[in-house]
């Protein structure tokens, strides 16, 4: 069995926990002694979460044109619960209510990439928002794996070598250590699911012994399936039995494991809701979001449990918001701007953020839907260089300038680059 | 020492069985003579019985494959919903199927081929349109015709062992296509550049006739031979030796109005949604154009321009040498020697107007010193895919997919998804990469051996066995298998999976000694168990020795090793 040490000496492997599309990544020791804890879990909910029926407009004009344009599928006023006045949130999301009126959660409407380098098209955009690159969706490297490799104190020998195949989110792209796994049970993802685990991968380690490019894979391979092994990952009853609920909870488990995680990914599907997405606030799409509320709501209960609220951050992205006028068949089509949510100790939350443009016809993005006002990679940015310290956000965000600072973060952490500047030795 | 036969059909095969070796032994007196009777059977695809694989298929529940692409459109896509017929029904049913024929299809090279152009020209299958016709688009434009599917006039020889003009062309034209790089919006009023620069970047001149940002003036020209005087008289073209933005976009121009019939667009007066390719002359950009060097002045005659800006593409020395390229990297190594790109590139340059063209370009390829030299063996990385579906031939596995069986998830969209090779599934157009960096990563490495667990242990003690590992020890005769020791089922399992042995025999490799100290070991007992006692009984899976498991966990280790996963 791996330790503790021997694990905190390696390079910054990262996992992914893929019943439903899960990753996690590790910070190396360096990393972690320069005082910073702090995690990021990007949840990304694929198919293009509509906007308009999670951050409800409550009130005046907006609200009048959210009534005549989803005669059917609207919230009706009286099944949703006020976040600041202006807009709230299906009564089904009392979890993430109560998130923000501890001040534990905040939200962003009309979040999305810049005018024009945006796609409607479900691949094109996933990639784009996961590779960080809007109007680019043929990268090399995903944002978070930049995010990594860009992290001061990553070893020189870090194992960084090809691209990574296989089900890793785009984010991910192009980290060779990401790795994937299905639940907390070591022989879900071990390559002897029988008797002799331990004994298959000595064999594998002697057989893969050399310096090629495959030997070093399989000797990381082995690795990571050994770090695995030896985690004691139980996922508390209090969340609930659905695939969103289990991945925050082992995602909590390795958190709570004390390894230096720094980065994670969950997907959650099921939202291109083309039809019979709801009527007058009941129905298939606000009862997903009771599923996200109360799988977000146990994770944040559970990482408070051990101490880890406040340094854990949970962010949402989508691959788009969806038309403002619902469609002939109670749903909605693929459209352009999303509401992003993040949560978290460390947010200053109980806000709702963005500027919201508005859904008068005049204010439409090509006629039909709610126009980006907050590029996406601002939130990031902030998260990336306030909460992760990272300060490298040129190479997380290739082209991206004119970021300013949200304030979503409380208490900002110091890039390491920054107190060894102010140190002067070291 | 049986490496040549395995070199051949490792690299010409979904992996060998083997009585795949034994058959290339019966071939020929020398090991040329038999890679030649290889090549021309397999070439003469017809000409191979397989009706075993039709008989075994038949009951499996498959409905979408042989309807036309009018009747896929038209029940799929135009109608789905209407009698039951799923949109995704035909692309789920290639997924499976594609998996079966290359494990069980006795038409191995034309597997293996069909593999190569289905990245060459890749689609993303479960793309929204591509879905409902995919079994046309392999079909119709990939493979050679098959009977009740006859290609159209002027198009008979549109496909992979046919004339790559006409092939280009056919895909070009077909829906998939169309919609997959965006050509079927491409208008004089409204351009889209996708397909005109994937068709040159991808399809034929390569990125390595790419000169980015540079302007057309820069460009060395050649007079090379084009099809355009009288009667189809070769004519000397002044044409750009490479390629630069500005082409892209006066390809993009030229690509206008090359359309399908469908019910997406409103402007044309055409309605009718039928799936067909169509040329709308009213998107087609109509001004002067320069591709390449070569200027098609105001009003010149369409879709003739777009069939002289195909011909320029497919009759260019630097597409022959592209593709000559990427079969070399294919089916040579990852390095091949120049001699055998230019070889392999001359043939496809001089048979460009041959119905049979590329068919000549394989047997150049074949025929090379550089494909047949053994020293190359081991040089090529298997994909996932393909090192899945070669455990699952070596291993002898009866297993094919049938619609609604309980296996074909597990495997297809878990662990080739996984393991980053689901069929037809790359986003790109590029198609799945071919070099190894790309594959030797932690996480498909991780479910690649998570497979081979899953096919070892899958059903092993009942007669639905995935792998039978335990019936083919068992009929071992004894100079194969002397007895059940660990010695001697490493040695019999190395040589069964792997096909070869090498000089010196597999005893005292370093490979044969971990194998079998894996096979010794017994936690239970620190002795351990002798290297060449025979097990109890091979056939137990119960403690203390769980002899079974061990033989089992044998096969999974040959299975993961580097001497199988290179070919």
């Amino acid at each position: 069995m791996i330790t503790r040490r021997k694990f905190l000496q390696g390079t910054g492997a990262m996992f992914t926990v893929a019943g439903t599309g899960l990753s996690i990544g590790f910070s190396p020791q360096s990393f972690a002694a320069s005082g910073s804890d702090n995690a990021l879990v990007m949840l990304f909910f694929r198919g293009g979460m509509d906007a308009l029926n999670f951050l409800v407009p409550l009130t005046g004009v907006n609200r009048t044109e959210y009534e005549s344009k989803r005669p059917n599928i609207q919230i009706p006023n009286n099944m949703a619960l006020s976040l600041n006045g202006a807009f709230g949130l299906p009564e089904k999301c009392s979890h993430l209510h109560s998130l923000y009126q501890s001040g534990d959660m905040a939200m962003i409407h009309a979040v999305g990439m810049p005018e024009g380098l945006s796609s409607r098209s479900h691949f094109d955009s996933q990639a784009m928002f996961e590779q960080g690159t809007p109007g680019d969706s043929t990268g090399s490297s995903g944002w978070l794996t930049r995010h990594m490799l860009s992290t001061s104190g990553i070893p020189d020998d870090a194992v960084i070598a090809s691209m990574t195949p296989g089900n890793p989110p785009e984010s991910l792209k192009g980290h060779s250590d990401v790795m994937s796994m299905d639940s907390e049970d070591a022989s879900e993802f071990h390559p002897n699911g029988g008797k002799y685990q331990e004994e298959h991968l000595a064999a594998l380690e002697k057989m893969y012994a050399g310096d090629s490019m495959l030997d070093k894979a399989m000797q990381g391979t082995v690795n990571n399936i050994n770090i695995l092994t030896s985690l004691d990952l139980t996922i508390p009853d209090i969340y609930p039995n659905e695939s969103l609920a289990q991945d925050l909870g082992l995602i909590a488990q390795i958190i709570k494991s004390d390894l230096g995680l720094q980065v994670a990914t969950v997907d959650f599907g099921g939202w291109d809701t083309h039809q019979n997405s709801g009527n007058q606030g009941i129905g298939y799409y606000v009862d997903r979001l009771a599923l996200v509320s109360a799988a977000i709501g146990a994770f944040f209960t559970d990482l408070a449990s051990a101490g880890k609220k406040d340094s854990v951050v949970l962010a949402t992205q989508t691959d788009f918001g969806r038309r403002v006028a619902e469609n002939g068949n109670r749903g909605t089509d693929h459209g352009s701007a999303q509401a992003m949510m993040v949560c978290g100790g460390n947010i200053n939350g109980g806000k709702v953020y963005g500027n919201f443009p508005g859904i008068t016809s005049n204010d439409l993005y090509l006629n039909a839907d709610l126009a980006v006002t907050t590029d996406f990679r601002r939130p990031l940015s902030d998260i990336v260089l306030n909460h992760l310290g990272n300060s490298e956000i040129p190479t997380v965000f290739p082209g991206y300038t004119g970021n300013s600072n949200m304030g979503l973060i409380k208490n900002r952490v110091i890039p390491s680059n920054e107190i060894l500047f102010n140190s002067g030795f070291e | 020492m049986k490496k040549f036969a395995n070199h051949c059909l490792d690299r010409m095969t979904f992996g060998a069985r083997p009585d795949d070796i034994e058959a290339f032994y019966s071939l020929g007196a020398d090991d040329n003579s038999r890679l030649l009777a290889f090549v021309n059977q397999q070439l003469d695809w017809s000409s191979i019985d397989d009706s075993a694989f039709g008989a075994l298929m038949a009951p499996r529940g498959y409905v979408t494959l042989d309807k036309t692409l009018e009747e896929l459109w038209h029940d799929h896509h135009a109608n789905s919903g209407a009698d039951g017929f799923d949109r995704d029904r035909p692309v789920g049913e290639m997924e499976l199927y594609v998996v079966a024929r290359a494990t069980h299809s006795k038409r191995q090279l034309l597997e293996v081929l069909a593999d190569f152009w289905h990245n060459h020209f890749n689609i993303m299958a479960r793309d929204y349109y591509a879905q409902s016709v995919f079994p046309s688009w392999d079909r119709d434009v990939i493979r050679p015709p098959v009977s009740g599917h006859p290609r159209k006039t002027g198009y008979e020889h549109g496909h992979m062992l046919g004339n790559f003009r006409q092939m280009l062309e056919l895909s070009s034209q077909h829906i998939a296509m169309q919609y997959y790089l965006d050509n079927y919006i491409n208008q004089v009023a409204g351009p889209n550049e996708n397909y005109a620069r994937e068709v040159m970047e991808l399809h034929t001149l390569g990125a390595e006739n790419y000169v980015p940002l540079a302007s057309p003036g820069s460009i060395s020209k050649t007079d090379i031979p084009l099809p355009w005087g009288n009667g189809g008289a070769d004519i000397m073209v002044s044409i750009s030796d490479q390629y630069v933005d500005d082409d892209v976009y006066s390809a993009m121009r030229m690509l206008t109005g090359w359309k399908v019939k469908d019910n997406i667009n409103e402007a044309h007066s055409n309605k009718e949604d039928s799936g067909e390719f169509f040329f709308y002359e009213a998107w087609h950009d109509k001004f002067i154009k320069i591709i390449l060097g070569h200027m098609w002045s105001d009003n010149a005659v369409a879709p003739d321009d777009i069939q002289q800006f195909f011909d320029i593409l497919c009759y260019h020395p630097g597409t022959a040498r592209h593709i000559a390229g990427k079969l070399c990297r294919r089916f040579i190594s990852p390095e091949p020697p120049q001699a055998a790109i230019d070889a392999v590139a001359d043939t496809f340059y001089q048979n460009r107007y041959a119905p049979d063209q590329l068919e000549l370009t394989y047997r150049t390829l074949f025929q090379h010193a550089a494909f047949r030299d053994t020293g190359n063996f081991g040089k090529v990385f298997k994909r996932p895919m393909d090192a899945m579906v070669s455990a699952l031939r070596v291993c002898e596995s009866s297993y094919a997919p049938a619609i609604g069986d309980s296996n074909y998830w597990t495997i297809i969209y878990y662990y080739m998804s996984r393991a980053g090779q689901r069929p037809f599934a790359w986003p790109a157009p590029d198609g799945y990469p071919q070099e190894q960096e790309h594959w030797q990563g932690a996480n498909g490495l991780l479910y690649l051996m998570r497979a081979m667990d899953w096919f070892c242990d899958r059903g092993y003690n009942d007669e639905k066995a995935f792998m039978p590992i335990l019936e083919t020890t068992l009929a071992a005769s004894t100079p194969e298998l002397p007895l059940h020791s660990p010695n001697a089922l490493t040695t019999f399992w190395l040589n069964r999976i792997l096909g070869y042995t090498p000089d010196g025999g597999w005893p005292g490799t370093q490979l044969h000694t971990t194998l079998r100290d894996f096979m010794s070991q017994n936690p239970n007992d620190a002795g351990g168990w002798p290297s060449d006692a025979a097990f109890i009984d091979v056939s137990s899976n119960s403690g203390p020795y769980y002899f079974y498991e061990r033989l089992r966990a044998l096969v999974k280790l040959i299975l993961s090793s580097s001497e199988f996963l290179y070919r």
